[in-house]
């Protein structure tokens, strides 16, 4: 692993006047939130319930569903928002996780999952794991390998586009992200084309971003995901905090860079690809947390703005995800995606004009 | 977001905002969904007999609704789809959601009967059975189908005698279109059914559209395409149809359309409405439809 000299970190640290107790504050504060805020959106939906009876629901414990005559409540709370709150921490968790990994990589505030490419190759990984009927293939898990696959051969496309000479260079990491973006936008394109209706339907509909259709085994797998790639992305915070310093100075402070880099990357880009095989496209979760986080932190250590950002994307995931399936009439649902972008466009703006002073 | 941005994302987004453009997206699953419901077909099985009528139906499309007022149900429907305007009550029942219905809303609403179609999204009735709903699936690909799904939902409901009579009334209408169809000599008229326009797509052979169309006495000039497809405005003018049925919304678009507007359908205005939806709709006014049809080819009212 990486070897980071014992002076390093009070440096890198350097949180500018904050309290080092701070940010555990935050995260506790942040994990009773994320308790309550379940219990709340619990109730909330298509049909509402009061706190109490999703309490009594829980206490109740999973309906037999072979009974005769089961309580809506009951198969409502465990067979419907139960698991769709789970992966909305799960998945919210993942892409804030994996935000801070890109943009500590890259050294950039504007980074996200979306921005480099992730997102697009994950996608098109899934969706021909979908057009295959692989659903249920190795367990549940071909789906999210499909969207890995794609999602570590876009990154990694991306980023050597951007090497010059040993040097990342910014602009050419986004402008490759773009492109790299576009032109498996048209390969998904192609992919639903020579598809069938029907299942070019289906796919379209799970890519669009929706926590509907999750299941308690699917947040199982995704759940065993992030815990891995948070922990493999803890082991590497000291070493992000070096990184900040720049490659070069990683290098003679004594962070095996290389093996940085390409921990992160594959990191990065299994967590989004747990994201889009379960839940679809879910843009900007990645972009703005991690900001938010640091804000929280007052500090940009990764030892604790990584937990910090974990706990307060599955927040904002759980309720972005309530807002998506309460806020329209007659029952219906807006794809999750289109809450996250409404939040998140105003803060990458706000974030750019900032940038800009 | 750009890699999600296929010409159907498009409607289907769309249609978020004004409900005047939730008839594409309707249409647009009707077909999606319309090639499956042919293979489905043959495993309609027979379904687990009810034993006491259900009191709390939930209709998943807006067919399956008007088969179930036609039957005399329509109080006992609890829940129907935003797309679900016929009959005028249909409008007022609950609403379980659009294409994608709410698994929470329709649990909630307590059914013990969940009628779905091929308009349907498939999953949709595998995911109810997960969660142990009394779901109740026919398959009405065709004319006859229509019929035999009334007939499937009539024993199911304590209703066969009214089915029958709907049944009935069905095939009174049928034998009428045809006979205006056998009174006319000659070739028969060539017809295009618009079932979206942009992207065009139409119903081909082994749909219930161009089922209705061969009754009436046209000759659907997509049989060449297998289920609902996309069809080449290029083949459209270079085999071009007598006649041009479309969406009341989609037949002003037609008349201004560069490459359209020069068929000779439209120069000579043969084209007609879709009744509202009434052609492209699998319940009981199938057979409206096909008089409808019938007298737009041969009354010589137009």
């Amino acid at each position: 692993m990486t070897t980071v000299p014992p002076e390093q970190p009070q440096t890198a640290r350097a949180g500018r006047g904050s309290k080092p107790g701070r940010a555990w504050l935050m995260l506790a504060l942040l994990l009773g939130a994320l308790l309550l805020s379940a219990i709340l959106a619990a109730g909330l939906g298509a049909v509402h319930y009061s706190p109490a009876q999703v309490l009594a629901a829980l206490r109740h414990g999973p309906p037999n569903l072979d009974a005769a005559d089961i309580d809506p409540v009951q198969i409502t709370l465990w067979s419907l928002r139960l698991p769709r709150i789970l992966m909305a921490m799960v998945v919210g968790g993942s892409l804030a996780a994996s935000g801070v990994a890109l943009q500590s990589l890259l050294r950039n505030d504007l980074a996200d999952p979306y921005v480099v490419g992730v997102s697009s190759g994950a996608s098109v990984g899934a969706e021909i794991a979908y057009l295959r009927h692989a659903e249920n293939v190795l367990g549940g898990a071909a789906v999210p390998v499909a969207a890995f696959a794609g999602g570590v051969a876009a990154m990694t496309l991306v980023y050597g586009m951007a090497r010059r000479g040993g040097q990342v260079l910014v602009t050419s990491l986004l402008l490759g992200g773009v492109v790299v973006s576009a032109f498996l936008g048209a390969v998904s394109t192609l992919i639903l084309q020579i598809s069938s209706p029907d299942d070019a339907f289906r796919t379209l509909n799970r890519l669009m971003g929706s926590l509907q259709d999750s299941t308690l085994p699917q947040c199982a797998i995704a759940g065993g995901f992030l815990v891995f790639g948070a922990l493999i992305l803890f082991t590497q915070s000291r070493a992000m905090n070096v990184f900040a310093l720049g490659e070069e100075s990683a290098k003679q402070l004594g962070v095996d860079t290389e093996r940085f880099k390409s921990t992160l990357i594959v990191t990065a880009s299994l967590l989004t690809a747990s994201t889009v095989a379960f839940a679809g496209m879910i843009g900007f979760v990645g972009l703005i947390v991690p900001h938010a986080a640091r804000r929280l932190a007052g500090t940009p250590d990764h030892v604790r703005v990584l937990p910090l950002a974990t706990v307060a994307g599955a927040l904002l995931m759980v309720w972005a995800d309530t807002l998506a399936r309460s806020i329209m009439p007659d029952s219906r649902e807006l794809p999750v995606g289109v809450i996250t972008a409404f939040l998140g466009a105003p803060f990458f703006i706000y974030l750019l004009r900032r940038h800009g002073r | 977001m750009s890699s999600l941005t296929p010409p159907l994302t498009k409607t289907r987004s769309d249609s978020h905002h004004t409900p005047m453009r939730f008839r594409p997206l309707a249409i647009c699953v009707v077909l999606l969904i319309g090639l499956s419901s042919t293979v489905l077909c043959a495993k309609a099985a027979p379904q687990k007999p009810v034993l006491t009528p259900p009191q709390r139906i939930i209709s998943l499309s807006p067919g399956v609704t008007e088969m179930l007022f036609a039957l005399g149900l329509g109080k006992k429907i609890v829940g129907d789809t935003v797309y679900c305007d016929y009959p005028e009550a249909a409008k007022k029942i609950a609403k379980i959601g659009d294409v994608r219905p709410n698994y929470e809303k329709i649990v909630a609403l307590k059914p013990d009967m969940i009628v779905v179609d091929g308009v349907a999204e498939k999953s949709a009735a595998a995911r109810l059975k997960q969660l142990h709903q009394p779901v109740f699936i026919i398959l009405p690909s065709s004319f006859a189908a229509v019929e035999n799904s009334l007939l499937a939902l009539g024993r199911a409901t304590g209703r066969s005698e009214q089915a029958r009579a709907v049944v009935a009334g069905m095939e009174h209408k049928r034998r009428q279109a045809a006979a205006l169809a056998k009174a006319h000599v000659g070739r028969r008229p060539r017809v295009f059914f618009v079932a979206t326009l942009r992207p065009l797509w139409t119903a081909g052979r082994g749909t219930f559209v161009d089922d209705v169309i061969a009754i009436a006495g046209g000759d659907n000039s997509a049989s060449s395409v297998q289920g609902y497809a996309e069809y080449s405005k290029e083949l459209l003018v270079s085999k071009p149809p007598d006649v041009i049925f479309a969406g009341e919304h989609d037949l002003k678009t037609i008349r201004t359309d560069p490459a359209l507007r020069q068929l000779p359908a439209i120069r000579d205005n043969r084209v007609a409405g879709d009744g509202g939806e009434m052609i492209q709709r699998p319940g009981p006014r199938l057979a409206d439809a096909a008089v409808y049809i019938a007298y737009v080819l041969y009354g010589g009212s137009r």
